[in-house]
């Protein structure tokens, strides 16, 4: 198994927790936390996946990709979090209740 | 030099909004100045662009100087202008209410002007961009500055409505990236004109596909994923639900059109879009139901978007190549345009009931119809847009769907688009009665709305109807300068 490979299965397994993790808990932070779980895992598939075999040289894209995909999900995150706090001030609630949401 | 206008009208649209956005957040105290100023300035870009596509055909601009597939390529067609200029026309109109709407409310007011015209500028973008990864920025742009406005008024029901709506944004944005990761990964470019050359039916392209269309499902609440809308949407300001119902779902579907049919258009199976067609008659038959069992205005507004995005999703099986796909096309797309503007007229009307009564129980606004006749009025013509009737831009937008349903012998989503418009007859219905029943002894208390807010509302409600009245020129534009391929279907 090249290194790509398993960098891209590994990816694909973390995604899959992630998104596993957003689905099943309750608590917010939890959801927030999985969330960032299954970013990381699409990285990973963004640059195994895209690896050519037999080159030494990686292609630049995918690193570029993945360098603005970081900002994003930093910044997502980071609003997330003071939604969640302001949630919790006014409301005390750390979930939401309602079946079925992710 | 038409390509330089193009690409200054189009530097415009994305420029002036995203320029207005930090004005407004750093002198909060001159934000409406801001607001109106920007706004005013993409609306006249807007129109220039239209203008300009019309006579001279599709506009591109390459990012910077840098072409594809190394650079970002924006490209202006008939789809996309037509959608600018609705967003355009829609936005404008929100700006001047949110004035009047929000003025006793300073420091709410300062919070929304810069947020909503982020929005505004990440919508442009989403409708110019011609690249996957850009629309993903893009998209996380409209959901992070769509979900601040949800929260801008701070009470347990918004902070509880943008909170879910992150969610299943964060949802949508986690498997519409993993589909872009498998597109680089199979095809090596992100550029739709490279990609739609390299792509062919394989694994790869349906597992992208398949990935980017779930994530679209929860950013543009398309059934099942539509649970997060309507409590968004009814707990945002009503300038912001106006934008957000109007235009920021529509343009997770307009992503969605372009993937389908411009990048992708040989690899979906029949059944694969018969399953889009079956999952839109679910969400019309849901969105429709719910909204007649609501007790609030703007929650039955809100789920009778749910029913309203339904039927774009009969575009997929409708347009698959055969007979009468044109026809599906151009219907879908007039759907949305028409929509945009009765809808955004509904969200500003139940704004405008909600400031004259203090609250929006659909029960009890006996006597609107004599205290806010104007108001009312807008309501029941927007309406029309909803039902489908004539001689609204929802007609002309069913009857063309109609004829392609029947031309391609899929005669069950005839069934779909007129059994949805009996539904809404119902629900539009429920709102008018009550509001054209006389108050009881005791007289309510109706607050004086502006007047000029009333006039907009109606003006905006009455732009749906243009649309139905004035079709050909819009169609034309739409049909002759959008190059998409309507499937692999000879």
């Amino acid at each position: 198994m090249s290194s790509a490979l398993l960098f891209t299965v590994c990816g694909a397994l973390i995604v899959a927790t992630g998104l596993y993790g957003l689905f099943v808990h309750r608590h917010i932070l939890r959801k927030i936390v999985a969330a960032n779980v299954g970013v990381g895992g699409v990285y990973l598939v963004l640059i195994g996946g895209s690896a050519v075999p037999g080159q030494t040289a990686a292609d630049p894209v995918p690193q570029a990709l993945t360098l603005t995909g970081i900002v994003i999900a930093v910044s997502i995150t980071a609003f997330a979090l003071a939604l969640l706090q302001n949630l919790h001030a006014r409301t005390g609630a750390r979930s939401l209740d309602g079946e079925g949401d992710p | 030099m038409s390509a330089a206008t193009g690409a200054a009208w189009m530097s415009a649209l994305v420029g002036i909004p995203l320029a207005g956005a930090v004005l407004a957040f750093l002198l909060p105290a001159r934000g409406t100045p801001i607001g109106f100023a920007a706004a005013a300035a993409v609306l006249i870009s807007s129109v220039g662009l239209v203008a300009e596509v019309a006579r001279h055909g599709i506009q591109e601009m390459a990012l910077g100087g840098w072409q594809a597939p190394l650079g970002i390529v924006w490209r202006a067609d008939g789809l996309a202008v037509l959608l600018l200029a609705m967003t355009a026309f829609v936005a404008a109109a929100a700006t001047v209410f949110a004035w009047t709407h929000m003025r006793g409310r300073a420091p709410e007011l300062a919070r929304f002007w810069p947020l909503f015209l982020f929005l505004w500028a990440a919508l442009n973008i989403v409708f110019l961009s011609r690249d996957v990864f850009h629309l993903y920025v893009a998209l996380e742009l409209s959901s992070l500055a769509a979900v601040a406005i949800v929260a801008v008024e701070g009470g347990a029901a918004a902070l509880r409505g943008a909170m879910r709506y992150l969610l299943f944004a964060l949802f949508g944005s986690l498997t519409y990236l993993l589909g872009v990761a498998v597109l680089y990964a199979g095809f090596g470019s992100l550029d739709f004109v490279y990609l739609a050359a390299a792509v062919e039916p394989s694994p790869a392209a349906g597992l992208a596909l398949g990935l980017m269309t779930a994530g679209l499902f929860a950013k543009g609440a398309l059934f099942p994923l539509h649970g997060w809308l309507p409590p968004a949407h009814s707990a945002a300001p009503a300038p912001g639900s106006a934008l957000l119902s109007g235009v920021v779902v529509m343009s997770a579907v307009y992503i969605l059109l372009r993937l389908w049919f411009e990048v992708f258009a040989a690899v979906p199976t029949e059944a694969a879009r018969q399953l889009l067609g079956a999952l839109g008659t679910l969400g019309v038959v849901w969105g429709s139901i719910l909204a007649l069992l609501q007790a609030r205005l703007k929650l039955l507004i809100a789920y009778s978007t749910v029913a309203q995005l339904g039927y774009l999703l009969l575009i997929f099986p409708l347009a698959a190549g055969g007979p009468g796909s044109t026809e599906a096309f151009s219907g879908g797309v007039y759907l949305a345009l028409a929509h945009g503007f009765a809808k955004a007229a509904m969200f500003l009307a139940a704004g405008l009931v909600l400031d004259a009564l203090g609250h929006d129980r659909i029960h009890d606004i006996q006597g609107a119809a004599h205290h806010m006749p104007i108001t009312v009025f807008a309501l029941a013509v927007a309406g029309l847009t909803l039902m489908g009737l004539p001689p609204s831009g929802g007609f002309t937008a069913k009857w063309l769907m109609l004829h392609a349903a029947l031309a391609s012998g899929q005669w069950w989503w005839a069934a779909v688009l007129l059994g949805g418009g009996l539904l809404a007859a119902v629900y539009v219905f429920r709102i008018l009665l009550p509001a054209f029943r006389q108050p009881g002894r005791q007289p309510l208390d109706f607050s004086p709305v502006p007047l000029g807010a009333e006039v907009l509302v109606l003006a905006l409600a009455a732009g749906s109807l243009v649309l139905g009245l004035a079709a050909a020129a819009p169609l034309r534009l739409l049909q002759t300068h959008t190059a998409l391929s309507f499937g692999a279907l000879p």
